[in-house]
């Protein structure tokens, strides 16, 4: 058995082991109603509006499959998109508003197409494996058919800025694995959700046993990499002045 | 929407999760011939499978531009150059023969000379013209951003031009401002990436080991 695999068990094994310990945890807690964070409230106040207006909200995907090689976190974002795309599709039925979906890969687009449990006409299929082709396409629907929201999942670096020069007067929320979109995605007004925090994105107000214990396990994660980022910062700095040598550490 | 698993959605659970775990203890232990070789063949199924959607999916978008010519008012504008466009891909990638040693033969590849050719001739000029529409999309969302006074986004575009002014002014020549620059770029950027990376493959962790336990079905079909 090699050690890598043995790192990796023991990471999947004990990630598995806590999800039912929170969610067990989770089942005896008193009920408390969920408040939506910032992103999800972005949502969700368009959401009311749109049941007005009647237009639908759109869930965009970028899809996972590439031309090119080093597609990164490139499934990882398929999954949340499709989960983005559940809870979006289930938010959306509380507010009586219809959702429709867009893809950048053939399968991407069957993932997000099912899970949003949209009928197959209202769901494009904007490209397949180019970012350039996607983001052309996308802001070419734009004018076409402007939705009331707009849920954009998965990186798009440098090509952000075309895929969302169309929507600026659309509520947006960015769902990306990557610094360079979320930055351009920050400037331009939208509501963003970078690393894990797009797996955390539900808008629907489901509030379970498990969603709970989904979100207390991404809370003690996300606080013990804060906490490491912030500790490695800190050593790095000690390190230079002098105050502290690595060979401490074996490094 | 429920949590719990309903009966209609047992088998995808199961398949899912079947499937998930024997990809993954192969990975964990390369050991086993057995696990390695169910393994492969999964992913093999997963592979045919995809080329299967590909292949279905291209011939349905054809067939769906094709019937718009003639109903559409768009039909000349939009449709037109989309079926043409994906006539010429097709026809160049798998029909005109590329040189071999026995003679011409068909190419087997998508990336064959005839299809280069053509990308370079038609598709990279486009693109290279899109590529540089970001640029000023950007500028027009950064003074929407300074106009607006929104924190978070004047904070972006402030460190922005600082970074694009940096290599541009002589404050290399101030001792301080070199090594602050020299530390920031070593340790707080390549920190807050790594921490972006570290997050976004918790965040799959936590979220795969869901889908194998079937607390999360995102294959699975919703209720319409």
């Amino acid at each position: 058995v090699e050690e890598s695999g043995v790192i990796v068990a023991i990471v999947l094994g004990g990630t598995a082991l806590l999800l039912p310990l929170a969610a067990l945890r989770a089942r005896r807690r008193a009920p408390l109603s969920r408040r939506l964070s910032p992103a999800e409230s972005v949502l969700d106040h368009a959401l009311e509006r749109a049941a007005e207006s009647g237009r639908s909200v759109e869930v965009a995907a970028v899809g996972a499959l590439k031309d090119l090689p080093g597609g990164g976190m490139r499934t990882a974002e398929s999954w949340a998109a499709a989960m983005a795309a559940q809870r979006t599709a289930a938010a959306a039925l509380r507010h009586g508003v219809t959702t429709r979906v867009a893809a950048g890969d053939v399968v991407t687009a069957e993932l997000v197409t099912r899970a949003a449990g949209v009928a197959d006409a209202t769901a494009t299929l904007r490209a397949h494996g180019s970012d350039l082709a996607y983001a052309a396409a996308t802001l070419a629907e734009a004018d076409r058919l402007p939705p009331a929201a707009l849920v954009q999942v998965g990186s798009l670096g440098a090509l952000y800025p075309l895929a969302a020069a169309g929507y600026t007067a659309v509520p947006q929320v960015v769902l990306v694995a990557d610094t360079v979109s979320a930055a351009y995605a920050e400037t331009s007004g939208a509501a963003v959700l970078l690393g894990e925090q797009m797996y955390c994105f539900d808008p629907s107000l489901r509030e379970t046993a498990a969603v709970r214990a989904r979100e207390s396990i991404h809370a003690v994660l996300r606080t013990a990499l804060i906490v490491l980022v912030i500790a490695g910062v800190l050593m790095s700095a000690a390190s230079r002045l002098g105050w502290l040598q690595l060979s401490w550490f074996g490094v | 929407m429920d949590h719990r698993l309903k009966l209609s959605r047992w088998p995808a659970a199961v398949v899912a999760a079947v499937a998930g775990m024997t990809v993954l203890a192969a990975a964990i232990l390369p050991g086993f011939p057995l696990l390695r070789e169910a393994a492969a063949v999964l992913i093999t199924l997963v592979s045919v499978l995809t080329g299967l959607v590909v292949l279905t999916s291209a011939l349905s978008f054809m067939v769906f531009h094709a019937r718009r010519i003639s109903v559409s008012d768009e039909g000349l504008t939009r449709h037109v150059p989309i079926v043409l466009g994906f006539l010429l891909v097709v026809g160049v990638g798998l029909f005109v023969p590329v040189s071999a040693a026995g003679g011409p033969v068909l190419p087997n590849t998508l990336v064959s000379l005839p299809l280069q050719v053509l990308l370079e001739q038609l598709y990279l000029p486009l693109a290279a013209a899109l590529f540089a529409l970001p640029a000023f999309f950007t500028m027009r969302a950064m003074i929407a951003a300074v106009d607006a006074r929104r924190p978070a986004a004047f904070t972006v575009t402030l460190v922005a031009l600082l970074a694009l002014l940096y290599p541009l002014l002589p404050l290399d020549a101030l001792p301080v401002v070199a090594v602050a620059a020299d530390w920031l770029e070593a340790s707080v950027l390549t920190a807050v990436v790594r921490g972006v990376l570290l997050s976004a493959a918790v965040g799959a962790l936590v979220a795969g080991v869901r889908v194998l336990l079937g607390q999360d079905q995102p294959y699975a079909e919703q209720d319409r």
